[in-house]
């Protein structure tokens, strides 16, 4: 069974309630360019002290104890009141045109300095491992606010007809902020990414039940798809073509090459 | 923040109702609040032009705006003008004015620039009630909306079929379906909603329906959130919500104890279990972070929830400065926490009738036993005069020290009748207490108790409250000085138990002394030099980690004895009626004979085990060192008065041995190193006994060593082990023959002591070296069964001498903090100097009184809501200026009056709807009805919408013959993959109930913060980590993939289709009705038949497996034919909505 292009577009997931008829946020008059948006986000990756961001003057008070202008007042765990001050470990130079700082310990990246973006103006005053993940992840160290993947999901919009707009793939360790880093906060919650999985079900219930093979699962949404096509005559809900829309992208979902 | 509030609302409105004059608070307030109030409103520090145009005198000044001219406004001709540098908005603003807009406004200068006091924050009226529709109005309800449709020229829709009725009422009010039963069912619904919703089973199942809602506003979890996001115990809150509402507390009531419930009069348990609406809050546990800046986002989220339950306000945006929009200034806010924020949160340990009762018995059965073991037992009374008398000597007189002054860097210190301090207030990671005392005594020692309190997390002793343990303290230094500001040195600290108790001396701050939490220890510090009497002196303690741990009771003693100080292990009670040698009373005594029972005499080690070698056991030979080859006869003579219950022997000998009892061989060895162990279990006899050994040496060293244990009856132990008093003889005239074994030896000799059991050239022998058996102490047994409270999290009010200041933060952090604000509501609200509330009960009073003009409208919007799916106003959380005006706002008024009339019953309220002729409509929607109210926002169509995560799963669970009944308690796992939890930080761990609470209704899940139940997240649910006053209602594949493929759905559709097979029902029929109520029509009938029947064949065949479809190995192709059938059944878009 054909069900045209099946796709559930910005527009039709916006028709609902909280933008009104029109169906688009109204920060959207601006045209969208960008295609698509990766974002790594490195939890326990090099410290940007030895990579990108070197500190002269780190280096020149390495173990003096910290200047009290830094900890006066404050209380930090795990900092003992005199402690000393750790330089960078690695010898910095400047690269390009652009004279971007690399550590020696980007050979090779180095070499691409003036193909980078290198942002150093983002500051934050949580360094507490949740917080701060939640800070980079959505802008505030409290979790529930909308994160990043999901305002441009809500913003651009996905052209994708068979996957999600806003997908999270998680490689290894622990992430201290959670689900939360992938939230929608106060957007409708179809914004919030869905995270695949490892293994061999990247998303979850992707795969068809023990004894169910594909063919019954198309005998069964072609079951669904009569029936609910026949509430929609009756009842005249759109939600209910959305409905089968959804269910058939889901069967598209399943399948592999 | 959550306001996403577009202004085409308006135009919607506009459309269809037609207005004679303008009115501000519908059409301009939203347009002037949209578009110019950023610039132009509150907002002082925001403000351009020094031009305010929320406040009407303000918007006169200067002629900007002149009331009845628009040629004379500058108003006018900014919004018209051409010029990029005047028109208004300005375009850097990226906003405009449609020409709609800009003529609108210019009606509005004409008109006279009225300005209305916003809607929401007048008091409603109950509006007059209009005729109606005639034969269609069943209540106010519908007379609002027909009278609403009449003037948009609709009318409302025939009323539902009575199995939708059914269905829709079902699952409103009882969230599962109406499944299986004859239709004459639906007049006892109808009953239950007109008369006086009596029966029970459904009030149960109508509050935890509505129990659901109120823990997303409640933003109820089951874990702290944040990186470690432990569980919390905080269900009792959940429960509370769900009796209260169960049994139709009156809203108000139901407001003010979770708001204050501490804080009434006399509270009960119940009322402070309320009060954990407030503990929802996240907590983050992360080593080393500030726990009063937490505290402070805790606060925040408190205020913004607050707001939008309560208030209908978005108070969010005040944290950090004065509102854009809305008339709530940067102080009123914190004016806001202040009135909720002067709290302590504790734990409240829980005693259950049942507990307290037990409790008692224990108590009395303990006392019981201390005196029957006492009397029973000969040897106690002599045991216990002799342990006095030593320990008399031993014993240390304590005074306890009481302080003249105390200070600390937070928490308040306070001096109980005991003489012991209680701490409480914030505590931070590093605090400090200074004590000063003047002893009359000179003093040679101190001592430091920690003491454990039921107000105290962990019932203490430490305030330990994240991170760590409940409970656990941490004392970093101890210092002592004199007044002249000289220190007194220690000598080497002791503690009862734990570890560290010497580096509380060290000065580093890093090491120090902790103890087990919910016990009693202490600490003595023997002064180097003793403290001349008379002397004012100080002690500081130190508590230094990276979370706080602090001690949160604890009580200080000294004394001047000369003794060696030592801790006592049985407790400084003992101490003391030791220490009074004979002037203690015989009270005292008897007091000190229970201790001594309990902690000493049945503690004291049990008679070693027999592999354990006695310290008097020795070597034996007939002389030491090295020795001639030679063979020797050795001969033990014992007397047993019974025969013993069991036995054991350990023996060996250099060079060989063979032993026997009563002529008995019992074993032998060749080689000293292999010893003999082994038990013995006959050849015992009553009377005398012999143990004999035909040793021999090879040359060298000679011994022989052998330890026989008996064990009687009643669980005495006896030894008999070589020692001095063996005999032997180097001669026999018949060695085979058994009399030596038998008698005394003839002409015995006395044996020669040549070692103890471990000397060398032998050692310890490869023996285990057994422990002591420890019997178990009956008193211990007993505590050990004193139940343990259940806690929960709570609130409570600081004490008077101890208030919490709120000062400003500037741009809403933490570490920005100004002046000192003082508690109270927004100017808005209209409030007088004497009508303002300045603590959190006056404040939960006041949400809920008459005086709030929001209150009852956010109650029945947020019940409307649920029932309709749209509330009458949609933000539903928020009434601010940006809100849209409602839907009804007559309609909305006349609720709110009602439901305050009927006393703020929610049961009432929500009957009052679903016996609506409203409610009751048909949900078709025509083309063009669609076109002309595309959300139904008329009302002239019944509702019909997706059913929340939470819902479907009650609903299947139900309709599957699953749903247990059970109410109450810790949350349940139903199952989920385990990768769900897979990026969690903390336990990832999942354990799916099993039985009962494997299929309990969906308020009882386990809600884990950083990994919510994807069964629910995925239809929008909520991780409770912000309150959430509506849900939203997406429609995506992920659903369907959940529905189809998750092994929880998997189940029900096997439990369904089992039911329908062991019944023999018609497959089709049976599960059609089950899952949609309604029975199927014919055409619908054929095709299920038809897709039966296709599966049944290949199921036939072996296309596809009976037994894995069913998960039964003897599943039959009928049967998994039939869990097919379920399982499509309940992917229908009907199966999922309301009617």
């Amino acid at each position: 069974m054909e069900l045209g292009s099946g796709k559930i577009a910005l527009a039709s997931l916006l028709a609902n309630e909280t933008f009104g008829a029109t169906g688009k946020p109204d920060f959207m008059r601006f045209p969208v360019k960008a295609k698509r948006v990766i974002y790594l986000f490195m939890a326990g990756a090099p410290s940007q002290l030895e990579l990108f961001d070197d500190k002269p003057k780190l280096k020149e008070i390495e173990g003096k104890p910290i200047p009290p202008s830094v900890i006066k007042g404050q209380r930090y765990a795990f900092i003992q009141p005199d402690a000393a001050v750790l330089g960078p470990r690695f010898p910095f130079a400047k690269h390009g045109q652009s004279g971007a700082e690399f550590s020696d310990r980007l050979p090779y990246l180095s070499k691409v300095a003036d193909d980078l973006t290198i942002i150093k103006s983002m500051h934050t005053d949580h360094f507490n491992h949740a917080p701060a993940q939640l800070f980079m992840t959505t802008g505030s160290g409290i979790p529930g606010r909308a994160s990043m993947g999901s305002w441009l999901s809500y913003g651009i919009g996905s052209e994708a007809n068979d996957l999600p707009g806003f997908v999270v793939m998680r490689s290894g360790g622990n992430l201290s902020g959670g689900s939360a880093m992938w939230g929608s906060g106060f957007l409708p919650s179809e914004h919030q990414g869905v995270p695949f999985r490892e293994g061999a079900e990247p998303i979850l219930h992707v795969a068809n039940p023990k004894g169910i093979d594909r063919t019954a699962q198309r005998q069964t949404l072609d079951l669904l798809n009569k029936l609910n096509r026949g509430s929609h005559g009756k009842m005249g809900d759109p939600e209910i073509n959305a409905r089968i829309e959804a269910y058939e992208m889901a069967y598209r979902m399943q399948a592999r090459p | 923040m959550k306001r996403i509030t577009p202004i085409f609302v308006f135009s919607l409105i506009a459309n269809f109702q037609v207005f004679s004059a303008i009115d501000f608070n519908r059409e301009v307030r939203p347009l002037l609040a949209s578009k110019c109030y950023a610039c132009h409103g509150p907002d002082e520090e925001g403000r351009k032009a020094k031009l305010r145009l929320d406040v009407r005198k303000d918007a006169l000044k200067n002629d900007v705006i002149v009331p009845g001219e628009v040629e004379d406004s500058e108003f006018h001709y900014r919004i018209h003008s051409d010029d990029p540098d005047e028109i208004m908005p300005p375009p850097e603003s990226h906003s405009s004015l449609t020409q709609q807009e800009k003529e609108l406004l210019d009606r509005w200068i004409k008109e006279g620039a009225k300005y209305d006091k916003h809607w929401a924050f007048v008091k409603p009226a109950s509006p007059k009630v209009p005729a109606g529709k005639k034969g269609w109005v069943r209540n106010p309800i519908d007379a609002f909306i027909s009278d609403n449709l009449t003037k948009n020229g609709l009318t409302p829709s025939e009323e539902a079929d009575r199995y939708s009725l059914v269905r829709r009422l079902y699952l409103d009010l009882l969230a599962f379906p109406h499944r299986n039963k004859p239709m004459h069912l639906f007049s006892i619904t109808v009953r239950m909603l007109t008369k006086d919703w009596s029966i029970n089973y459904s009030d149960q199942s109508i509050t935890e329906r509505m129990g659901t809602r109120m823990a997303d506003l409640a933003r109820y979890a089951d874990s702290n959130g944040y990186e470690k996001d432990r569980p919390r115990n905080i269900w009792p809150y959940r429960d509370w919500v769900i009796r209260a509402l169960n049994k139709d507390m009156p809203y108000d009531q139901f407001t003010i104890e979770q708001l204050a419930g501490d804080m009434l009069p006399n509270a009960t348990n119940d009322q402070k279990i309320a009060t954990g609406f407030h503990r929802n809050t996240q907590l983050n546990e992360e080593g080393g972070i500030d726990p009063l800046e937490f505290r402070f986002y805790a606060a925040v989220d408190r205020v913004a929830t607050t707001g939008t339950v309560w208030m209908g306000l978005t108070t969010g945006c005040a944290q950090c400065h004065t509102h854009k929009y809305d008339p709530i200034t940067h102080d009123e806010y914190f004016g806001l926490m202040s009135l909720l924020d002067n709290v302590e949160e504790p734990d409240l340990f829980l005693y259950t009738d049942e507990q307290v009762k037990a409790k008692a018995d224990l108590e009395n059965q303990i006392a019981q036993k201390i005196t029957e073991l006492q009397k029973n037992d000969t040897e106690f009374e002599d045991a216990f005069a002799k342990w006095h008398k030593s320990e008399s000597i031993k014993a240390t007189p304590w005074k306890t020290l009481r302080p003249s002054a105390m200070k600390s860097n937070l928490p308040k210190l306070e001096v109980m009748d005991d003489d012991s301090i209680y701490s409480s207030g914030d505590v931070t990671k590093r605090d400090v207490f200074d004590l000063n005392f003047t002893s009359d005594q000179p003093i040679t020692a101190l001592r430091l108790e920690v003491l454990t309190d039921d107000r105290l997390p962990g019932q203490g002793p430490g305030r330990c409250y994240y991170e760590g343990r409940k409970g656990t303290f941490f004392l970093s230094e101890v210092d002592l000085k004199t007044s002249n500001g000289s220190k007194v040195q220690f000598a080497k600290p002791t503690a009862t138990s734990g570890n560290g108790a010497d580096k509380v001396i060290d000065d580093v701050g890093s090491s120090g002394w902790s103890s087990a939490i919910g016990q009693e220890n202490h600490l003595i510090l023997p002064l180097a030099d003793p403290l001349p009497a008379n002397t004012p002196f100080s002690i500081e303690l130190l508590f230094e980690r990276h979370f706080v741990a602090s001690l949160g009771r604890f009580r200080i003693s000294a004394t001047s004895s000369t003794n060696q100080p030592r801790v006592s292990k049985i407790g400084v009670e003992a101490e003391h009626i030791l220490s009074l040698k004979e002037t203690a009373k015989s009270r005292d005594l008897s007091a000190l004979r229970s201790i001594y029972l309990e902690k000493v005499y049945l503690e004291r080690p049990a008679p070693t085990q027999p592999a354990t070698v006695q310290t008097n056991t020795r070597w034996i030979w007939n002389a030491k060192g090295n020795r001639p080859q030679e063979t020797l006869y050795f001969s033990k003579q014992f007397e047993l008065k019974e025969l013993p219950q069991s036995a054991e022997i350990f023996f060996t000998c250099d060079d060989n041995v063979e032993f026997f009892l009563n002529g008995n061989s019992i074993g032998s060895t060749d080689l000293w190193s292999k010893p003999v162990t082994s038990p013995i279990k006959k050849h015992f006899r009553k009377g005398v006994n012999f143990l004999t050994a035909k040793a021999a040496n090879g040359g060298g060293p000679a011994g022989l060593i052998a330890q026989l244990s008996l064990k009687s009856k009643n669980g005495k132990v006896q030894h008999i082990f070589t020692d001095q008093s063996w005999k032997f003889v180097s001669q026999l005239p018949n060695p085979q023959a058994k009399e030596w074994h038998t008698q005394a030896l003839p002409n015995p000799k006395s044996v020669v002591l040549v070692g103890k059991y471990g000397d060398g050239p032998w050692g310890n022998l490869g023996l285990p070296q057994g422990k002591p058996a420890k019997k178990p102490n009956p008193i211990t047994q007993l505590r050990n069964r004193m139940p343990r409270p259940n806690h929960t999290l709570v609130m409570l009010e600081r004490p008077k001498d101890n208030p919490r200041p709120t000062l400003l933060r500037h741009r809403g952090e933490y570490t920005s903090p100004k002046h000192e604000v003082p508690a109270g509501i927004p100017e808005i609200f209209g409030l007088s100097g004497d009508q303002e509330p300045v603590s959190r009960l006056e404040f939960a009073r006041w949400v809920v009184s008459d005086k709030n003009p929001i209150g009852d409208r956010v109650v029945v919007n947020r019940a409307w809501r649920s029932l309709f799916g749209y509330g009458l106003i949609r933000t539903n959380g928020d009434f601010g200026t940006q809100a849209p005006a409602p839907d009804h706002p007559e309609l909305l008024d006349w609720l709110a009056t009602e439901f305050r009339k009927q006393g703020m019953s929610l049961k009432k309220l929500h009957r009052l709807i679903v016996t609506s002729s409203t409610y009751r409509q048909d949900s078709k929607a025509s083309p063009s009805l669609l076109e002309k109210d595309p959300q139904n926002r008329l009302l002239a169509r019944g509702p019909r919408f997706r059913l929340s995560g939470e819902l479907i799963r009650d609903h299947m669970l139900k309709a599957s013959g699953k749903l247990s009944g059970k109410m109450f308690g810790p949350g349940v796992y139903p199952p989920q993959p385990l990768t769900v939890l897979a990026h969690a930080f903390g336990n990832k761990s999942w354990n799916a109930s099993k039985g009962e609470d494997r299929y309990r209704r969906s308020v009882y899940t386990f809600i884990k913060r950083t990994a919510p139940f994807a069964g629910f997240m995925t239809f929008d649910g909520t991780s409770g980590e912000n309150c959430l006053a509506k849900r939203d209602r997406s429609n995506t594949p992920l659903q369907a993939l959940t529905l189809l493929n998750d092994e929880m759905y998997l189940e029900l559709a096997r439990a369904a289709g089992l039911e329908v097979h062991r019944r023999n029902d018609d497959p089709v029929h049976s599960l059609f009705r089950r899952f949609l109520t309604r029975p199927p029509k014919q055409s619908e009938t054929d095709v299920l038949q038809t897709y039966f029947d296709q599966q049944l064949q290949r199921l036939r065949k072996g296309e596809i497996k009976s037994s894995e479809i069913a998960a039964d190995p003897k599943a039959t192709p009928e049967l998994a034919g039939k869990v097919l059938l379920a399982r499509a059944i309940m992917n229908l878009d009907e199966a999922i909505t309301k009617p």
